[in-house]
C-alpha cells in the first residue's frame, strides 16, 4: 500500500498533524478548550459560505470567519465566568450567518460545501507541502508563546500577577487553533482534527504530569491513532475519520481506565 | 457493485450488513484484471454507460451507487481512492457535485489517464444546475466520448466499441420518444417538486414548475426555506393547483415529508425521482420509467413513489 | 402572517421548545455544561443515522444514543476539570460512528437526513407532539431532582457531606438534560437548540442569583428571541434583495448572543466573581 502516491501522501499529512494537534491538544486540554476547538472548526462554514456569496476563494472566508469567532470569544470571555456558553452563543450566531449567507447566495453553492469534506485519502503533493509549511508556521507560533502559556495556563494568579498579558495570550492561543483548524479542515475533514486536538493529548496529560513528556506522548500518541487508522482502512476499506476518532476516543477511555486501576 | 437492502425483518438486516461490509473488505483485497481498460464512474449512471460500451473490456468501479442516498454528504474512503490511482478513464459529473474526485485525482496523479467531466463537456459553470444526466442528450454526447476513448486505447476491439455505442443510442430511443409525446400533451402543465434534481427533464417536457428556485435550494442545502415559500407551496397542494408533486426519494428530510403526506391527502399525485440509478435498471430504462410516471400522474392521476 | 399556519405551527413549536430550553439551560450553565448541551444533539442525531441501519426506528436510535452519550460524559467527567475533555471524546466517538453510519448507509441503506438549521416552518404535528410530551416528562423529572440538583451544582462538596448523591444526580441530570435537548433538536434542528438552551439562560443568570427567578426569566427570554426571530424571518421576505427570506437560525443567533453581551453589560458592575480566566 506504501507505494501508492495517495497512501504516501495520507501518512505524510497524517503525521503532520499529528504533530501539530499534539502540541496544541496539550494546552486546549489544560485550558479546558475542547468546546472551543470545535466551535472554531464548524464556525469556519459559515466564512466559506460567504466568501462564496462575495467572490472570493473560500478557504479566506473559512480562515477569516475562524479568527474573527477566535476574537469574540477571546473578548467575550474576558471577565472569566461563562466561558462555554460564551463559546457556544458565538458559534450559533456565526453558523446562523452561515445560514444567511447561504440563503443570500442562492445558487450552487457546492465550492463552500467541498471545502468542508476534506478527506486524508484525497490528498495532492502541492496539500502535502502547503500542510507541511503551516505546520512549521503553527509550531513556531506555539514555541513563542510556549513560556508564558504554559505559565498562563497552569498557575492562572500567579501570571495574573506578575502582569502576563492574560487577555491577548488567550486570543492567540484560540487563534493558534482557529489557525491550525482550519487550514487542515480542507485536507483532512474537520473530524479528524478535532479528535487528534483532544482525546490524545488528553490521555497523554493523565499519564504524566511534566509539559514537555506529554506533548511528546500526545504527538505519540496521535501518530499511533492516526496512522493505524489509515492502514485498517486500506485493508478493510472502512472509512478513515471513522477508524481514527474510534481509536483516539478508545485510547482516552483505556488510559482513563488504566490511570483509575493502577492509582494508589 | 451494488447491494441493496430491502425494508424487512432487524436480523435479517442486520446479517445483510454484516455482510456488506465484508464484502467490501473482500473486493478492497482484490487484484485487478490487467488486461482490462480501468475505469472508474463518479456515479453508478456513468459506470452503467461505460459498462454497456465497454462489455467485457472493462472493469467499472462506481463510486456513488446507492439509489437510497444523499451524494452531497459523500465520504471517500481507499477503495475508491485504489479504483482511482489505479484508473485509465474516468467520467465524472463535476459542477462541485462530485468533488471528491478531483481531490482523488489530484491524490493520485496518473500519466496518460483521461478524464471526461460532464460539466466541462457541456461548458457549465459552478452554480449551474448540476445534474445533468436528467438532461436529455448528455448521454449520447457522454457515451461517444467514452467510445472514442476506448477506440483509441484498444484500437482492436473499435468496431465492437462503436456498435455498443450505437446500440446504447439506441436504446435512448423510447424514452427520447416518450418525452416528446408527453411535452406535445401536457406542455404547460404546473408541478410542484422539493430539489431541483428532476428540473431538466420537467423543462424538457415543458412543465412549467411552480416551486420557487430558493425553496428548492434551501431543501437540497438542508437550509431554512422561508415560510412564505412554505405557505406557497403548500398552498399549491392543499388546492390542487399544481398536477403533480415531485419530490426526490432519496433525501426525505422532514419538509419533504410534510409536504409528501400533504400531497397524498390533497390526492395529488406524487412521483417519486431517484438522484442516482436504481439497482436492477439501466440507464435507459430508469429515465423511461420517470417519464412514464410523470404521464401517468398527469393522464390518470396515479402515483409513483418509487419504482418497480 | 397569523393567518399562515405554517407560522401558528412554528411559533408554538418554537416557544415550547423555548421554553423547554430555559427550563433545562439554566441548570446547564450553572453547571458549565453547555458544550455536553450542545455535543449532545450530536450524539443524539448519530444514534437517528445509525438505527435504520439496524432496522429500528430512528426516534429509538436518537433516545438510545443521547441517554448512552450523556452515561458516559458523566462517568468520564465527575470533576468539572474533565468534564470538557470527558465531553469532547465523546462528542469525537460520536462523529466518528456517525461518519461510518454515514459510509454504511451511503452505498447500502437510507438514512434521515441530520438537521443543523432544521425547518421550523414545515413541522409534522406529529414529531410536535411527541417533543411536547418528551419535554414534560424532562420538566417533571428536573422538578422531582429539584432541591438535591440545586445543592450538589452550587456547593458539591457540602452536599456530598451532608449525603446527597452527587454522582447519581450530575449522571441524572446529564441523562434529563439529553433526552431533552436530543428531542428538541430533531423538532427545531441543532443550532436554534443550541442557542434557546444556552443564550436565555446565560442572560437571565446574570439577572438574578435565584434559581426559581432565573429559570422564569430564561423561559420569557428565550420565548420573546423565539417569538421576534420568527416575526423577523418572515419580515424579511421583503426586505432587499427581495424575495430571500432570511434564516430563522440567523436571527436567533444574533438575538441570543445580542440579549447575553447587553445583560452582561448591565451587570458588569455587580459580577465581580472570581472565577479563573483560562483561555
Amino acid at each position: 500500500m506504501i507505494e501508492l502516491p495517495y497512501m504516501q501522501n495520507a501518512f505524510i499529512v497524517g503525521a503532520l498533524v499529528s504533530i501539530v494537534a499534539g502540541v496544541i491538544g496539550f494546552f486546549v486540554v489544560l485550558r479546558g478548550a475542547s468546546f472551543a476547538t470545535h466551535a472554531l472548526a464548524q464556525i469556519g462554514f459559515a466564512g466559506a459560505a460567504g466568501a462564496v456569496l462575495i467572490g472570493v476563494e473560500p478557504v479566506w472566508g473559512l480562515l477569516a470567519f475562524s479568527l474573527l469567532g477566535a476574537g469574540g470569544m477571546g473578548i467575550l470571555s474576558a471577565r472569566g465566568s461563562a466561558r462555554d456558553a460564551i463559546t457556544a452563543l458565538v458559534m450559533t450566531a456565526a453558523l446562523g450567518t452561515g445560514a444567511l449567507f447561504l440563503v443570500l447566495n442562492r445558487t450552487y453553492a457546492t465550492d463552500a460545501f467541498s471545502l468542508l469534506f476534506g478527506t486524508i485519502v484525497g490528498i495532492s503533493r502541492t496539500q502535502v507541502a502547503a500542510t507541511a509549511a503551516l505546520a512549521v508556521l503553527s509550531l513556531l507560533t506555539v514555541a513563542a508563546m510556549y513560556r508564558p502559556l504554559l505559565f498562563a495556563t497552569v498557575n492562572t494568579e500567579a501570571a495574573h500577577a506578575r502582569g502576563i498579558p492574560m487577555q491577548v495570550l488567550s486570543i492567540s492561543f484560540l487563534a493558534c487553533i482557529a489557525i491550525a483548524a482550519t487550514t487542515t479542515i480542507p485536507t483532512v475533514g474537520t473530524l479528524l482534527i478535532f479528535a487528534l486536538m483532544v482525546a490524545p493529548p488528553a490521555a497523554a496529560t493523565l499519564l504524566t504530569d511534566r509539559p514537555w513528556r506529554a506533548i511528546g506522548l500526545g504527538i505519540v500518541l496521535n501518530l499511533v491513532c492516526c496512522w493505524s487508522g489509515i492502514a485498517l482502512a486500506f485493508t478493510t476499506g472502512l472509512p478513515v475519520g471513522f477508524l481514527i476518532a474510534s481509536f483516539a476516543a478508545l485510547v482516552y477511555i483505556g488510559v482513563r481506565v488504566y490511570t483509575t486501576v493502577t492509582a494508589p | 457493485m451494488t447491494v441493496t437492502l430491502e425494508h424487512t425483518h432487524t436480523g435479517l438486516r442486520l446479517a445483510s450488513l454484516a455482510g456488506a461490509v465484508a464484502l467490501l473488505a473482500a473486493c478492497s483485497a482484490a487484484k485487478v484484471d490487467s488486461s482490462k481498460i480501468h475505469t472508474v464512474g463518479a456515479e453508478n449512471f456513468y459506470a452503467d454507460v461505460i459498462t454497456q460500451i465497454g462489455g467485457s473490456h472493462v472493469d467499472v468501479h462506481a463510486i456513488l451507487t446507492n439509489p437510497n442516498t444523499d451524494p452531497h454528504s459523500y465520504e471517500s474512503n481507499t477503495t475508491d481512492a485504489s479504483a482511482v490511482a489505479s484508473a485509465d478513464l474516468i467520467v465524472e459529473n463535476g459542477l462541485g457535485y462530485d468533488a471528491f474526485m478531483q481531490k482523488l485525482e489530484a491524490a493520485s496523479p496518473r500519466a496518460g489517464r483521461t478524464i471526461i467531466n460532464a460539466g466541462q463537456v457541456f461548458g457549465k459553470h459552478p452554480g449551474d444546475d448540476p445534474h445533468l444526466w436528467y438532461l436529455p442528450g448528455t448521454m449520447q454526447r457522454i457515451a461517444q466520448l467514452i467510445a472514442d476513448e476506448l477506440s483509441k486505447r484498444d484500437p482492436a476491439n473499435a468496431k465492437e466499441y462503436e456498435a455498443n455505442r450505437a446500440k446504447f443510442v439506441v436504446s435512448l430511443a423510447p424514452w427520447m420518444d416518450a418525452i416528446a409525446t408527453a411535452k406535445r400533451k401536457y406542455q404547460g402543465t404546473p408541478v410542484a417538486v422539493t430539489e431541483p434534481v428532476f428540473n431538466y427533464t420537467a423543462s424538457a417536457l415543458g412543465l412549467d414548475i411552480r416551486t420557487p428556485v430558493s425553496f428548492q435550494l434551501a431543501v437540497e442545502e438542508g437550509n431554512d426555506p422561508a415560510p412564505q415559500e412554505v405557505s406557497a407551496v403548500t398552498t399549491l397542494l392543499s388546492t390542487k393547483s399544481v398536477k403533480s408533486f415531485i419530490y426526490n426519494q432519496q433525501t426525505v428530510e422532514p419538509t419533504t415529508a410534510r409536504l409528501l403526506d400533504l400531497a397524498r391527502k390533497s390526492s395529488v399525485p406524487v412521483i417519486g425521482v431517484y438522484e442516482t440509478q436504481p439497482a436492477g435498471m439501466t440507464y435507459a430504462q430508469w429515465m423511461k420509467a420517470e417519464v412514464d410516471a410523470v404521464q401517468r400522474a398527469l393522464q390518470s392521476g396515479k402515483s409513483t413513489e418509487k419504482l418497480p | 402572517m397569523l393567518a399562515d399556519p405554517g407560522v401558528v405551527q412554528a411559533l408554538l413549536a418554537g416557544v415550547i421548545v423555548a421554553a423547554l430550553c430555559g427550563f433545562v439551560g439554566v441548570f446547564v450553565v450553572m453547571r458549565r455544561q453547555s458544550f455536553a448541551g450542545h455535543a449532545i444533539t450530536d450524539v443524539g442525531f448519530t444514534g437517528g443515522a445509525g438505527a435504520p441501519l439496524a432496522g429500528l426506528d430512528p426516534l429509538a436510535g436518537l433516545l438510545a444514543f443521547s441517554v448512552i452519550g450523556s452515561i458516559v460524559m458523566a462517568r468520564l467527567g465527575d470533576k468539572i476539570r474533565e468534564r470538557d475533555v470527558a465531553t469532547g471524546v465523546v462528542l469525537t466517538a460520536s462523529l466518528g460512528l456517525g461518519a461510518l453510519f454515514l459510509f454504511i448507509q451511503t452505498r447500502y441503506v437510507s438514512q434521515p437526513a441530520a438537521l443543523l438549521f432544521g425547518s421550523i416552518f414545515a413541522i409534522r404535528s406529529g414529531v410536535l407532539l411527541t417533543t411536547m410530551v418528551v419535554g414534560a416528562a424532562c420538566v417533571i423529572a428536573l422538578a422531582i431532582l429539584y432541591r438535591p440538583l440545586i445543592f450538589s451544582t452550587v456547593n458539591p462538596e457540602t452536599a456530598a457531606a451532608r449525603g446527597v448523591p452527587v454522582k447519581f444526580i450530575s449522571t441524572a441530570f446529564l441523562l434529563i438534560m439529553g433526552v431533552a435537548v436530543a428531542e428538541a433538536a430533531q423538532l427545531v434542528g441543532v443550532l436554534l437548540t443550541t442557542a434557546l438552551l444556552i443564550g436565555p439562560a446565560s442572560a437571565a443568570i446574570t439577572f438574578s442569583r435565584r434559581v426559581p427567578w432565573a429559570i422564569l426569566f430564561a423561559v420569557i427570554f428565550g420565548a420573546v428571541q423565539m417569538t421576534l426571530s420568527i416575526f423577523l424571518a418572515y419580515a424579511s421576505y421583503t426586505w432587499p434583495p427581495g424575495g430571500k427570506g432570511w434564516p430563522v437560525s440567523f436571527f436567533l443567533g444574533v438575538l441570543a448572543l445580542g440579549t447575553f453581551v447587553i445583560a452582561r453589560f448591565f451587570s458588569a458592575g455587580d459580577s465581580r466573581r472570581s472565577e479563573s480566566n483560562e483561555a
